[in-house]
């Protein structure tokens, strides 16, 4: 039997019996020792391995709540205005300028095989108030090919007009979704079902139909890799037959970078069939595939004012949200699940859908009792203080929507939410005072994945323009990097495999160039990672 | 349009809250024979009643709508599933989509407004009478409702008393003025029984767990029930009854009541904090026995109902 003994300048385990060493010692995948340097003499076959001797190694970072869509879109061209690295490590420069979003088009569609239409995804109008996005635009970049450009929230997307005339939508009117110009045509911003039926009929397929393969899959983990990530879920994932296969292809090779954990989608099946294809997955897993929680979506989100808001709902007075499914069949997929003993994430941004979601599991708990449900709330962006007392006394956890404070705080604190609901949005340190289990997250594609990045949104609360909100509401460095370990590794029932650095737990390992602890928290964000180990398996550029 | 293409293929929304009716309407429009290789697309595949009646109906005529992320578009959306269907399969005769509580039937309309290959039958909305107006005022689900009405060119209502149809006539105008108005006609109790509405009294029975010898089925709904009936059966059956526990809304009692059953004994207390409706639990011994005992729950709660349609539809606004 081999064991190896890792040295580095720190290991932060978190492991609060000891919560630093200088050594661990791995073999057959799992921890066999944490300690000194001295404490590893029991070891007398070990050999010693010093490529870390420089650095600093956590737990293997947790994200509690991403998607392998991320893994999907990067087949496409990025547009966004943020900086973002594909899954080979290449850094798309973000993009500050409509000249340099057209510039990148124009390149892009050089490397797209001519027969094809072009398809980019990212941009985000927000950024660009100023200007009228619309297919003049895209025309001056690329006019005798179609484009289809997905916007950030892959909900709005603006084409061409070839891709207008390739769908037949170049003369129509008096369809919602579909935007008129001055000119009284449809200028190229298109939303809503109809407009989309009609650009995925014209294209031949969607872009979403890849996230089943395993392609994919191998993708995303490479992304997740590099950003240091050793357990990750996908956290909306059909279940589907070729789905679950392509889960169990990719995590039975042993060179495989993450553990896998997806939730299923609870509205994609009937209560009873989700209940029996859940089990009947449950037998699959295995070391790095890790089947259970089911996933519900309540609202939209924020930013699309599609998040459900308790009064006096939006800022500016934009009309309230919408519900994913009716309220009444929400709380009674929550009965279903709890009372088949399965722990639901549920995804609410508004505080309206999180008092809906508290009372479905306050009802349950009174007619099925259970200890330990950890059913895990998913974004809560702007819970109220009521809420989070209550979220505490009925055992939630808490996978806060961190990523939000950076990318869209100003949004927040100028249209959406206002001032005082800012102090409160995506309300840490609360979480932390009452105890409540805590993770944090990036619900990449949404915004990029990086739990080092989301760990510095959570300490600075710093908006993209500069803005500090909710200062009450930081939190401290080591919590930061708890609830991207511990913290993420509980919400997701796994807290006795991962998440901390202790005998007999997986030797999933993330080593840094920099120390955390003592760096200014502003670098946070900006330390190199080296490598991940997964299994003992070392994972590098190299 | 002066001339219709009758080579495109006609699509009917079929709108209206959860438990108006919409399956039963489906259901009925099924029955009543559909075009040659008609395409459904329902929400719940779980709500839809496919008996033996249904049996020569293509299964893969019905697609079960995955409802996506309303934010992101994660999964699968109605506008994929559908250009998708049309890709894969040779041209359906006609194609119903039963839209979901909290769609707007307007949004899926356009797609045939717009579609090459697609023109507008229909939207239809179905009104639960007994329940409109507790529905449009509803803090939830108010808004989304009155959307659904405001998108139809019919609107059919059904748990309505024909004296107050009049009135109801002059409120509904008020959602939607043009949209042509029709009545399901009332059937008597017993033909009410036989169709029971999808949600209301939903008797499902859901087979929760047959393993071993035990079963177990459950009730939920926001029907009353007559508590007495209910403690006579429990009586009646104690002998193949393991355990019974829940909420009750009971007849003429304005709180919700926590049912315990064990050990032979029945116990009841006032609950203060539960769902504004029934949901029981019941667990006994597979058998013929615990069989009829689940048939003579499911009766009472149909008694009820009927009760219930002829309660609600006393003058409310008279």
């Amino acid at each position: 039997m081999m064991t190896t003994i890792y040295h580095a300048k720190r290991i932060i385990t978190m492991n609060p019996s000891q919560p630093e060493a200088t050594h661990i010692a791995v073999r057959d995948g799992r921890i066999l020792a944490v300690g000194t340097e001295e404490s590893m003499k029991d070891f007398v076959d070990a050999s010693y391995d010093s490529r870390f001797e420089n650095d600093f190694l956590l737990p293997g970072f947790v994200e509690g709540h991403s998607h392998a869509l991320e893994g999907a879109l990067w087949s496409y061209g990025y547009l966004g205005y943020f900086g973002r690295t594909d899954a080979d490590g290449h850094y798309w420069e973000g993009l500050r300028s409509i000249e340099a979003m057209q510039h990148r088009l124009r390149e892009y569609a050089a490397t797209v095989d001519k027969a094809s239409p072009i398809i980019v995804w990212g941009f985000d109008p927000v950024y660009f108030p100023n200007e009228r996005l619309d297919c003049k635009v895209l025309d001056a970049a690329i006019n005798d090919r179609p484009v289809v450009m997905f916007h950030a929230n892959l909900h709005v997307l603006t084409v061409n007009t070839a891709m207008l005339k390739l769908a037949g939508i170049d003369q129509v009117e008096g369809i919602e979704g579909i935007r008129l110009g001055d000119d009284g045509k449809p200028d190229g911003e298109l939303q809503e079902m109809a407009a989309m039926h009609v650009v995925f009929g014209a294209l031949g397929y969607s872009i979403f139909d890849l996230v089943a393969s395993t392609e994919t899959l191998q993708r995303y983990a490479r992304i997740a890799r590099r950003s240091g990530v050793t357990t990750i879920t996908d956290l909306y994932n059909p279940l589907t037959a070729e789905g679950v296969k392509a889960l169990e292809t990719v995590t039975a090779d042993s060179r495989y970078p993450v553990r896998l954990v997806p939730a299923m989608a609870a509205l994609n099946w009937s209560p009873e069939e989700g209940t029996a294809r859940l089990y009947d997955c449950k037998s699959r897993g295995n070391d790095k595939l890790h089947f259970g929680p089911v996933k519900l979506m309540t609202d939209g989100s924020i930013q699309g004012y599609t998040a459900r808001l308790k009064w006096p709902y939006y800022h500016d007075g934009s009309p309230n949200g919408i519900w994913n499914a009716p309220p009444q069949q929400l709380k009674d997929i929550v009965h279903h699940y709890h009372q088949a003993g399965i722990q639901l994430h549920i995804h609410c941004n508004g505080d309206e859908s999180v008092e809906l979601m508290l009372d479905a599991i306050e009802e349950a708990q009174e007619l099925w009792p259970r200890f330990d449900h950890r059913h895990t709330l998913q974004h809560c962006q702007i819970m109220d203080h009521a809420q989070l007392r209550r979220a505490a006394r009925l055992g939630v956890c808490l996978n806060i929507f961190a990523n939000h404070l950076y990318y869209w705080g100003d949004i927040h604190r100028t249209r959406t939410l206002g001032f005082e609901r800012c102090q409160r949005l995506e309300p840490l340190a609360s979480a932390r005072r009452l105890n409540i289990p805590l993770a944090i997250h990036s619900d990449a594609p949404v915004t990029p994945l990086g739990p080092l990045f989301t760990a510095w949104c959570a300490v600075m609360r710093l908006s993209a323009s500069g803005v500090q909100l909710g200062e009450h509401e930081k939190l401290t460095v080591p919590q930061a990097l708890e609830a991207i370990t511990l913290g993420a590794a509980y919400t997701l029932r796994l807290d006795h495999l991962v998440g901390s650095l202790e005998i007999g737990k997986f030797a999933d390992i993330t080593v840094l160039e920099e120390d955390p602890l003592t760096c200014q928290p502003d670098r946070l964000k900006d330390i190199v990672v080296k490598a991940t180990l997964v299994g003992g398996e070392v994972h590098d550029d190299n | 349009m002066t001339t219709i293409d009758y080579t495109l293929i006609p699509l009917t929304v079929i709108g209206g809250f959860l438990g108006a009716g919409k399956t039963t309407y489906l259901n009925r429009l099924i029955q009543g024979g559909l075009p040659k290789d008609a395409l459904i697309i329902v929400n719940d595949f779980g709500d839809i009643n496919i008996d033996a009646a249904l049996i020569d109906y293509r299964d893969d005529s019905i697609i079960q709508l995955s409802n996506g992320c309303v934010c992101c578009t994660l999964g699968g959306t109605l506008a994929e599933q559908l250009a998708q269907a049309l890709r894969i399969r040779a041209a359906p005769g006609a194609i119903l989509i039963e839209a979901s509580g909290v769609a707007n039937p307007a949004r899926i309309a356009d797609i045939a407004r717009i579609s090459r290959r697609l023109r507008l039958a229909e939207v239809v909305c179905i009104i639960d009478g007994s329940r409109a107006r507790q529905h449009a005022e509803n803090p939830l689900i108010g808004e989304a409702w009155q959307t659904q009405l405001a998108a139809a060119d019919k609107l059919l209502v059904n748990r309505l008393d024909p004296a107050d149809r009049q009135e109801s006539e002059k409120w509904l105008k008020q959602f939607n003025s043009w949209a042509h108005i029709e009545y399901e006609i009332e059937r008597t109790p017993d033909s009410v029984r036989t169709q029971p509405s999808p949600r209301l009294l939903k008797p499902k029975a859901k087979r929760l767990s047959s393993h071993g010898h035990w079963h177990t089925f459950s009730l939920s709904g926001r029907t009353r029930i007559d508590k007495e009936r209910l403690e006579t059966l429990i009586a009646a059956y104690q002998e193949v009854l393991f355990r019974a526990k829940g909420f009750l809304l009971a007849e003429h009692s304005s709180s919700t009541e926590l049912l315990q059953f064990s050990g032979g004994r029945l116990h009841w207390q006032s609950a203060l904090r539960a769902p504004q409706e029934t949901r029981l639990v019941f667990i006994g011994i597979a058998g013929e026995r615990f069989s009829h005992f689940e048939q003579a729950v499911q009766g009472l709660l149909r008694k009820s109902a009927s009760s219930e349609i002829v309660l609600t539809s006393e003058p409310a606004a008279k």
